[in-house]
């Protein structure tokens, strides 16, 4: 037993944040916007926190009533499905309830939450830290994962170790190269109750990576494996996984290079080997790609293929600088980015097996070969420019690549896997006063797929810092159908004071996915009025 | 550097021991499973999400066809064809496989995702109704050794177009509360389209069991207004007017008794209308 002695600080602090989504529905057949029988649904959650000292405590209160749609109807009443209490004695860190971890880049345990996606797969149990000396870190967990108001039935066990050589070797403090490494291991034990598999009830994954760091450049790379692990997103092949993630940045003033590279085979990682969608994830797969906030460029985005792909991103973001001929008066921000994903390269593992055939090894793979099958392909430049004093630009170019087929599950409505598209994007802001400014976007999308062309125009008014009115229209004037040939406007208001923040917004909503880090959920089309209030403390 | 040394053996004996907690699986991978039939056994309904343009679920029927191979009678399927996946396209996708029983039950049980499935309309967990096709095979293994609470007689008659259904129902335990039987029309191995993986359209694909439609509505009828004892038998008669587009040689009566106070269903039975 660790006593424990508070060194408490007066009465502590108590800390929060509040946030609820909320939208009156209206059925729209013309988009595909359902019948809704409640017709007004809404996702809050409220999480509170208590510090004091060496101590915290905290809880999250969520409420689904019922639960929006395009999120997972699993998610129903209210509950709190997240607390904790942590405390640090010396060296030692203590956290028994819910939390959250990573170990390294995640490739065999990111534990972590996002609202937006309606991802949560924080762990319920016990988590140690300890800090022996400076620079030396160990980890240790376990418990089960969050499911839903739920949790699953794995048993998820993990120790991470990460070792900094210039604070252990007194010799290297000065030297200008760092190097720092780890290395993880986690293991998940699930019962085997399945009467057509014999299915392994203890599943371990490894991992090790490095970090150099030698003034303006930095390497990190971290390679991982996994034992067999049939699942229902692996179609139960016995396959062990692996997973190599390196990426390499320069940068100096005025100007940023990255260069980044994964493959990725048979990594999908959950405590329950029958879950698919977005539950109960034990690893996260990093994405290489840009993750864009313009509508039209994000209209197509990445998800990340836990069975396999390959992967690269290259990103070079240049500043010319004032006063020069290209720069202008106030310099212009140039960037431009390329990433590419393929798949994996896969064969028979004998000539009586088909590829992927359940109850087998599934597949054997050239680690260094690349597959046939482009995933996804985006080409971007940006040019950033500030005008005059009162006027500022920024136009941007994409070309993308879109295999809808692998990425969403089906083809287009042609019948077609890839979606081709080239986009085009201005945004111009306009400082009137000092506190009261205009933006405007302007993009286009061009493509001769799925829905065919898309323009959308969006003109925002700001009177800094309490209000903003926006009004804007996404425009399928490309559809083949003339009938789909929809606008989809939307207005909105929003009010911000202090902590709290308030928006409503009524408009039209398109079918399609969104994604963040390559991580992807469903978003139907809707007709509404949204209401969305955020606050804290 | 020797106590670094001690922390790094500390880790690494740590890490080793969930090393060690790994199961190496050597091929054959798959079970031999021999499961005993009776007529007055609890038989389990699997119902099934799914449609045409749905790239997974072929897998998805691969583990019915398996978990039917195993369970044999003792297993009756019902693949529902619900949703945009379902929605008919042209050529060889213009199949419209949806009806109404099958939207209302897609209604009432929202699927997160497809292919997944009902067993027995039992909740996995206290969390849903659906579940994940990777866990049909436990569940059905879990409800397959309970002690049936009723059992089950179908007899179809079959007369111009026609399916009439007499269905008989013996309480083998005393039943508490409302119970409901409800009759559903499946149609066997229709033909067209699939999509699957890897941009592949599986052509001349052949969809089992296909919700029709329902003899006596989605949610089927009472079957007595109060409690019922054991040994006690209530025969229902239904009939039902069959699409003359369907073929009433594949056709099939599924009949089943479910607790309406939690939607389980605690006996279900199949027989051909012809």
């Amino acid at each position: 037993m660790l006593p424990f002695v508070s060194r408490s600080q007066g009465i502590g602090q108590v800390h929060g944040s509040f946030q609820m989504d909320a939208q009156y529905y209206m059925k729209d057949s013309l988009i595909g916007a359902p019948k809704v029988p409640e017709k007004l649904l809404m996702n809050a959650f409220a999480n509170i926190f208590y510090t004091n000292g060496n101590f915290s405590a905290g809880l999250r209160y969520e409420s689904y009533q019922n639960v929006m749609q395009g999120f997972d109807s699993r998610n129903k009443g209210n509950g709190i499905p997240y607390r904790f209490a942590s405390y640090k004695a010396d060296e030692l860190k203590v956290t028994v309830g819910n939390f959250y971890e990573q170990f390294g880049s995640g490739l065999i345990l990111r534990a972590y939450q996002d609202w937006n996606l309606g991802i949560d797969n924080s762990i319920d149990g016990v988590q140690l830290q300890y800090e022996p000396v400076v620079g030396i870190t160990i980890k240790g967990l376990i418990g089960n994962q969050r499911f839903f108001f739920d949790k699953g039935e794995g048993i998820v066990r993990g120790a991470d170790g990460e070792f900094v050589l210039n604070s252990i070797i007194k010799s290297w403090a000065e030297k200008k190269t760092k190097i720092t490494f780890g290395g993880s291991v986690v293991s998940k034990y699930q019962k085997d109750m399945d009467p057509i598999y014999k299915l392994p009830e203890n599943v371990s994954a490894f991992a090790g990576r490095i970090n150099l760091v030698n003034g303006k450049i930095n390497f990190v790379s971290e390679y991982a494996y996994k034992i067999n692990d049939p699942s229902a997103v692996n179609n139960y092949i016995y396959k062990p996984g692996e997973a190599l993630f390196s990426s390499a940045t320069y940068s100096q003033k005025g100007l940023g290079i990255s260069l980044s590279a994964k493959r990725i085979d048979n990594m999908n990682f959950r405590s329950d080997r029958a879950i698919t969608g977005n539950a109960l994830m034990i690893n996260y797969l990093p994405a290489l790609t840009k993750e864009h906030s313009y509508s039209l460029a994000a209209m197509y985005p990445y998800s990340t293929q836990p069975n396999g792909e390959i992967g690269a991103q290259a990103e070079i973001i240049y500043n010319i600088k004032k006063n020069t001929k290209l720069g202008g008066k106030w310099g212009t921000d140039i960037s431009i980015n390329y990433s590419r994903a393929k798949s994996i390269d896969m064969n028979k593992v004998n000539d009586t097996t088909a590829i992927m055939e359940d109850g087998t090894l599934g597949y054997k793979s050239d680690f260094f070969k690349i597959g046939n099958e482009l995933y996804f392909e985006d080409f971007n430049i940006e040019i950033d420019r500030k005008v005059s004093k009162k006027i500022k630009a920024v136009l941007t170019y994409l070309y993308q690549s879109y295999n809808k087929e692998i990425i969403e599950g089906h083809k287009t409505e042609q019948g077609l896997s890839i979606v081709y598209s080239h986009i085009s994007i201005l945004d111009i802001s306009y400082k009137i006063k000092d506190k009261k400014s205009l933006q405007m976007e302007l993009q286009h999308l061009y493509t001769k797929q799925d829905k065919g062309n898309w323009a959308m125009a969006m003109l925002q008014y700001t009177i800094a810092p309490k209000w903003f009115f926006a009004i804007g229209d996404m425009y399928n004037y490309g559809n083949n159908e003339k009938k789909l040939q929809i606008h989809y406007y939307n207005a909105s208001i929003g009010f911000i004071k202090n902590a709290n923040r308030i928006s409503i917004t009524y408009g039209k909503q398109r079918e399609g996915i969104m994604c963040v880090g390559g991580v992807c959920r469903y978003v139907p089309a809707s007709n509404g009025v949204t209401l969305t209030i955020l606050s804290s403390f | 550097m020797k106590k670094y040394f001690n922390y790094l053996t500390v880790f690494s004996l740590f890490a080793l021991f969930l090393f060690n907690t790994c199961d190496k699986i050597e091929a054959p991978y798959k079970e031999v499973v021999s499961i005993p039939t009776a007529d007055t056994v609890r038989k389990i309904l699997l119902e099934e999400f799914t449609g045409h343009t749905c790239t997974g679920c072929p897998g998805g029927a691969a583990v019915v066809r398996t978990l039917k191979n195993i369970y044999g009678k003792r297993l009756i399927l019902i693949s529902i064809h619900a949703s945009d996946f379902a929605e008919p396209g042209t050529g060889e996708f213009s199949n419209d496989f949806r009806s109404t029983t099958g939207n209302e039950i897609f209604t009432t049980f929202p699927p997160p995702n497809f292919p997944t499935g009902m067993v027995s309309r039992t909740r996995y967990g206290s969390a849903d109704f659906i579940t994940d096709k990777g866990h049909w095979g436990e569940r059905i293994d879990s409800l397959k050794n309970l002690n049936p609470k009723a059992f089950i007689k179908i007899n179809n008659s079959y007369n111009s177009g026609s399916v009439t259904s007499t269905i008989e129902c013996n309480a083998l335990q005393d039943l508490q509360g409302v119970y409901k039987l409800t009759a559903y029309l499946t149609e066997d191995s229709l033909v067209g389209g699939q999509d699957s993986l890897n941009s592949v359209i599986l052509h001349n694909y052949v969809f089992r069991d296909v919700l029709r439609g329902s003899l006596n509505g989605t949610w089927g009828e009472t079957l007595s207004s109060g409690d019922i004892s054991v040994g006690t038998t209530i025969t229902k008669i239904y009939s039902m007017a069959l699409n003359p587009s369907w073929n009433p040689d594949r056709c099939s009566v599924v009949a089943f008794i479910s607790d309406s106070s939690n939607y389980e269903i605690i006996q279900v039975e199949e027989k051909r209308v012809k």
